[in-house]
């Protein structure tokens, strides 16, 4: 037999069951546009009832817990195509910064540059002996070391923005992590308070998830030990070394390891507790060093310095057979500049110099042609002045005193065109394919982001597909929760009517 | 798969902005006129562009050397053309002289008229192109021929040396002065100096020829020649020579010959016509030359545009394309977003 108020009681029990689950149900509409949130669930227990020795004993359903929509597995995978993601949009978009640098289509970088000191050189061949013809040329050429000159500028600030940018990018970290381990803190206490920590995790989502941009990482559950106790929380590592574990997170400082381009010191992040660096593979650091440090050998990522040292490189060998000649393919020693003759009759002026160093000035910094040489970068290249301030000293002549002698500019003409200088092509060609390696590394960058980005999209995708709010089920519920509710209050106000009733009769 | 509002939202937000990336590169090649701007949009074009590029500024610079050569051989044909006909009217006064009829008045006139050609041929191998000297060799800043003072008379010299020291001498001279003259003055050797103009990648043309080869050098020279005719039409018969055939040179007398001396003519007559056909076959492999820069600056045009030109056509129709699937996007999105079931409650 029931007893008199267990129908009201359930009755009772149904009605703020239906409340709780209509406000969880509002919770996720209000939600339905909020980034990372997660859409949660009223875990119900079943209501049973049965009749025992002539007892009905009855149960209403209860809110046992609120359930978070959570999987570890599509956070992963969002996590690691993030990383992947990130570390190639930063880099396509550090090295497109370099090629606007190099300005190779609009007619103003060092290839249509150079093109106008070759035509120059061509010109001068018809008339070596016209001063308009030579000034044009000490213009030309001027013009061309000028723009190499600032190229080489340009490629040096924009490795000291990414020197920046890595240290950006470790303050972010390091304020990220500290974040995601008080959250754990906050989610242990919530939990062991037995709050509703769901929030609590969201945001630690969100955090992570702005983490896999800047870093790759690992994500794992473990048992912290606190005194004899332990708990269960999240561990964020990055390249097997743990970043977070429970409360604690370690610190990523920066030491100056080695030297930028202008000498200024090169930022390393290190692991503030062993000092060992960080080895990361994926996410805007990573793309903020590889374009900052890479140079390129051992098929290693092509960054600044490669692109630096192919300019420099080229500068160099350039400067060094316009000058002094070269060996041609058949082993024949073909003349430069400093063996011809100018309109004057002087000889042995060097035209390539560095740092607007005159001639003895230039030959003075090394032993060695070689070693002299070196000290010629794109950025220091530049016209001897000696030939700048007096054009006629430009030695188109192989003899003296022989104004329409250009035999020795015909050589120059030569080492031009020759493939012996440059290995198997020309000085030209050789220059143009310095930002066609660039362009083609671009490209590559390009296509690894957008396979990325789908990657990302397709687990993006997933993920909301998991845990975001559809409106739709939740209007659905919400109109059960308050047919629910509406017929619990019905049945207490039937209850209501029999115990009147019931009272009644006995009062009567 | 559940599909959620904020599903449909994060993937119209994508196709949209996807759509509108699409309608940018396509209206940026269409303002541009341009399939690249930058060489990682396309390596291989950009490299190809750039090649093309070059060979066409520097076919340019080939045409104006060609153009440049035109007119210095031009200018070398014509003067050579002009030498052969003063040798020409030489040799028509020297037959008119060559009579036993003629008066020494009319000798006399015909030796004056021969001066005036000597002169007007040696300011003919002095003829400047654009202030540069065309028989000078690398020498083309100062005028390559000269006279210079033989006993009274004068000879003409190349380069500041005597294009022949052998004679003739006047007969009335002593063979101790000849012979100290002679001792002091200096003749050749007369090198060729060859001005080249690029005007291939691999190829240069010769532009000059060298004045001591116009001319010719020694005693049956043109201007050698000269001198014996007007010791000629001058009424002597005899004259001094330097042979040069032992050592040390001594001095000889010779009977002037007349007949010698019209052969003599002919030579020099035949070696300026060489001269002329050479420089006017140049003229002629040069303008070729030309013509064939000519057509390959327009080959590589065309093959430079299409490495680098949009396609105007074709992007007409991309972009009506892009405009078209970016109005639908925008038009579906705006019917997805809008309803939930609330809308229907």
């Amino acid at each position: 037999m029931a007893s008199t108020f267990s129908g009201i009681s359930l009755a009772g029990h149904s009605l703020l069951n239906s409340q709780h689950s209509m406000y969880i149900t509002s919770t996720n509409i209000n939600n339905a546009g909020t980034n990372g949130y997660s859409v949660q669930t009223a875990d119900q227990t079943l209501g049973t009832m049965g009749i025992q020795n002539n007892l009905v004993s009855g149960g209403a359903a209860a809110t046992v817990d609120v359930r978070q929509s959570q999987t570890l597995y599509f956070n992963t995978q969002f996590w690691d195509a993030s990383s992947d993601h990130s570390y190639w949009a930063t880099f396509e978009q550090n090295m497109v910064g370099v090629e606007g640098r190099f300005h190779t289509l609009d007619g103003t970088g060092f290839v249509p540059m150079y093109d106008g000191f070759e035509a120059s050189l061509l010109d001068l061949a018809t008339s070596p002996d016209d001063i308009a013809a030579r000034t044009m040329l000490v213009e030309s050429s001027t013009t061309f070391c000028d723009t190499l000159n600032q190229t080489a500028e340009n490629l040096i600030s924009e490795q000291n923005l990414l020197n920046e940018e890595v240290q950006i990018s470790t303050d972010q970290i390091n304020e990220l992590s500290k974040q995601i381990a008080s959250l754990n803190t906050q989610i242990r206490q919530g939990k062991l308070e037995k709050q509703n920590v769901n929030a609590l995790v969201d945001q630690q989502d969100l955090l992570i998830d702005e983490l896999s941009t800047l870093t790759d990482i690992d994500m794992n559950t473990v048992m912290v030990r606190i005194g004899t106790d332990s708990y269960e929380s999240v561990q964020i590592s990055i390249g097997g070394v743990a970043l977070v574990t429970g409360d604690v997170h370690s610190e990523i400082e920066l030491i100056a390891e080695g030297n930028l381009l202008d000498s200024q010191p090169r930022f390393l992040p290190v692991w503030k507790d062993t000092g060992q660096p960080l080895n990361i593979s994926g996410g805007q650091l990573k793309a903020s060093l590889d374009s900052r440090d890479g140079d390129g050998s051992s098929n290693g990522v092509k960054g600044i310095p490669y692109y630096m040292n192919a300019l420099d490189d080229w500068a160099r060998d350039y400067a060094k057979a316009f000058n002094e000649g070269y060996v041609a393919e058949d082993g024949s020693l073909v003349k430069g500049h400093t063996d011809g003759y100018g309109l004057d009759g002087t000889s042995g002026y060097n035209f390539f110099t560095n740092d607007h160093f005159d001639t003895n000035t230039f030959y003075n910094q090394g032993s060695t042609i070689d070693s002299t040489y070196e000290n010629i970068t794109a950025l220091n290249i530049s016209v001897n002045p000696e030939i700048s301030q007096n054009p006629s000293k430009f030695a188109a002549s192989t003899s003296q005193n022989d104004p329409s002698n250009s035999d020795n500019l015909s050589n120059l003409l030569n080492m031009i065109k020759s493939n012996d200088v440059f290995g198997s092509s020309s000085a030209r060609e050789s220059l143009i394919s310095i930002t066609t390696t660039l362009g083609a590394s671009i490209q590559f960058s390009n296509t690894k982001s957008t396979s990325t980005l789908s990657d990302l999209q397709l687990y993006t995708t997933w993920r909301l597909s998991e845990t975001s709010v559809s409106i739709d089920e939740e209007t659905t519920k919400l109109n059960a929760y308050q047919q629910s509710y509406n017929a619990s209050a019905k049945v207490i106000q039937v209850w209501n009517e029999v115990i009147e009733a019931t009272i009644g009769l006995i009062g009567g | 798969m559940r599909v959620t509002n904020a599903m449909m939202t994060r993937s119209v937000i994508w196709n949209i902005s996807d759509n509108l990336n699409r309608m940018n590169t396509v209206y940026t090649q269409m303002s541009s006129g341009e399939r690249i701007e930058q060489p990682s949009q396309d390596p291989v074009a950009a490299s190809k562009s750039l090649e093309y590029q070059a060979y066409i500024t520097e076919l340019n610079q080939y045409s104006e050397n060609v153009e440049d050569a035109d007119g210095w051989m031009s200018v070398t044909e014509s003067s050579v053309e002009s030498m052969i006909e003063i040798v020409t009217r030489v040799n028509e006064l020297t037959l008119q002289a060559n009579n036993d009829t003629l008066t020494s008045e009319d000798r006399m006139k015909i030796d004056e008229e021969i001066g005036q050609l000597q002169d007007e041929l040696l300011k003919l191998g002095n003829t400047d192109y654009g202030g540069d000297y065309i028989f000078a060799g690398y020498d083309t800043d100062s005028p390559p021929f000269t006279l210079i003072d033989k006993l009274g008379g004068s000879v003409t010299a190349y380069k500041g040396s005597a294009l022949n020291l052998q004679g003739p001498f006047d007969s009335s001279l002593t063979d101790a002065d000849i012979l100290s003259w002679y001792n002091v003055q200096t003749s050749g050797p007369f090198t060729n100096e060859e001005i080249h103009y690029p005007t291939s990648k691999l190829q240069t043309t010769n532009v000059n020829l060298n004045g001591h080869e116009v001319f010719g050098s020694g005693e049956d020279s043109l201007m050698a020649n000269l001198d014996f005719l007007r010791m000629y039409l001058g009424g002597q018969s005899s004259y001094k020579y330097v042979d040069e055939t032992v050592t040390p040179p001594v001095v000889v007398v010779k009977e002037i010959d007349v007949d010698q001396i019209i052969e003599d003519l002919n030579k020099s007559a035949d070696t300026l016509i060489e001269k002329q056909t050479e420089v006017g076959s140049r003229v002629n492999s040069n303008t070729l030359k030309g013509e064939r820069i000519l057509s390959d600056i327009e080959m590589y045009s065309n093959l430079l545009s299409g490495a680098k030109d949009a396609d105007m056509a074709e992007l007409s129709v991309a972009m009506a394309e892009a405009e078209m699937v970016y109005e639908a996007s925008l038009i579906a999105s705006s019917k997805i977003i809008m309803p939930t079931l609330l809308n229907f409650i």
